[in-house]
């Protein structure tokens, strides 16, 4: 058996298969019009959907901060922070996984590139979600008892222990929770993925 | 973009769109034309990385888009095919896809291979479908070195587009061969 006989029949084959699956012009161009109908397209669409539920959310709340008897500045600060997160966080992530489409290097530049945006987006990713998200429900939770004190007109610390016990076994029961699924999320997303890119990286530097 | 600049002195704001919108129709033009010449390489690359229909489809038409984004930065130093070859490989083996569940891999056989119908034909076509088949068990970052290497392309040519050095070219070219080898001769005695 000799791999140069069958270059001849190889290159035959696949002319053959160009001539079966030859798409016109007009086919070109829809591909270039249509929405992109490829998984990178609907993860950009539903970024996309995902900063407006976001923006609409964060100025509701930032809204609804003013009101007839006055500002309420610690939720108008709440909301900027959680808008100018929600911003960094979705540029970055469309960032990262944007980056790739744009890459006309060699393989081998492609994936050391790839790999290293990767892991910096799963980075992010997991940092803000593991952590951004029990900090905001906490503070939430921290401002619903403040608030429930003031309208009392009770000082904060008349709150009762077992309210404050119960207040810190929420929090715990929430970030470790936070923790465990979002790693579990993550690596289920692009775990998989990151790790081919890495094995195919690795395969690719272990002939130099 | 140049010549936009130096006429903008010139024309009405309008009329730049105008020509503004007509270099990029052109220019937009000039792609789908050279896509279309070209579009085996694509074919060939969806070939050996998709394994049925639909996802043949999808990862053409990713290639295409990704040649299309990447295609104003094309200056020409390196031939159209070599650049082809780069972001079609590129996307076949780093683009992120959902796994689907629709659509079975379909198995090889010699009717996939459209060669005119005679004993001989007969016998090459079942070659090529054990050759299909041992490199369809090699990893990803080898099919696509057997492939440039089975179409033809130059040693430096498949270094330039896989990023490594022509000695390691021919390196794992041997290997590659020798694998093939032993999974095929049983076949073929």
């Amino acid at each position: 058996m000799n791999l140069e006989e069958l270059k001849d029949i190889w290159q035959a084959q696949s002319n053959a298969h160009s001539t079966t699956y030859a798409v016109e012009e007009q086919d070109i161009y829809r591909i270039l019009h249509n929405k992109s109908e490829s998984a990178l397209g609907k993860i950009n669409r539903n970024i996309r959907f995902e900063v407006g539920l976001a923006l609409l959310f964060g100025l509701i709340g930032f809204g609804a901060a003013f009101r007839s008897e006055g500002v309420y500045w610690i939720e108008l600060v709440f909301w900027v922070v959680y808008l100018m997160g929600s911003g960094i966080f979705y540029y970055v992530k469309y960032k990262a996984l944007n980056q790739q489409s744009m890459n006309t290097d060699n393989l081998r530049g492609t994936l050391i590139e790839l790999v290293s945006t990767m892991r910096q987006y799963m980075n992010i990713y997991f940092y803000f979600t593991a952590i951004g998200a029990p900090l905001l429900g906490i503070s939430a939770l921290f401002y619903g008892i403040y608030r429930a004190s003031m309208d009392k007109g009770e000082p904060l610390s008349s709150f009762p222990m077992e309210g404050w016990i119960m207040f810190g076994v929420v929090g715990v029961i929430y970030g470790l929770f936070s923790v465990w699924f979002t790693r579990m999320y993550v690596k289920k997303l692009y775990g998989i993925h990151y790790e081919k890119l890495r094995d195919c990286l690795r395969e690719l530097e272990e002939w130099e | 973009m140049h010549l936009v600049q130096s006429a903008s002195y010139a024309v009405s704001p309008t009329r730049q769109t105008h020509a503004l919108s007509g270099m990029v129709k052109s220019h937009e033009h000039h792609f789908i034309s050279l896509v279309a010449q070209n579009q085996g390489i694509i074919h060939k690359v969806c070939h050996m990385y998709a394994h049925n229909e639909d996802d043949r489809q999808d990862l053409f038409q990713e290639i295409t888009l990704q040649l299309w984004r990447s295609f104003k930065s094309f200056k020409g130093d390196s031939k159209l095919s070599t650049w082809m070859y780069r972001v079609a490989l590129n996307t076949a083996i780093s683009g992120f896809r959902k796994k689907k569940r629709r659509g079975k891999s379909v198995p090889l056989s010699t009717q996939e291979f459209q060669l005119p119908a005679d004993e001989v034909n007969t016998e090459r076509a079942e070659q090529l479908v054990f050759l299909k088949k041992a490199i369809q068990e090699l990893s990803e970052v080898e099919r696509a070195l057997i492939m440039l290497y089975l179409e033809e392309h130059s040693y430096e040519e498949i270094a330039d587009i896989m990023g490594i050095t022509k000695n390691h070219v021919g390196v794992k070219l041997n290997r590659i061969k020798h694998k093939l080898k032993n999974r095929l001769t049983p076949h073929f005695s």
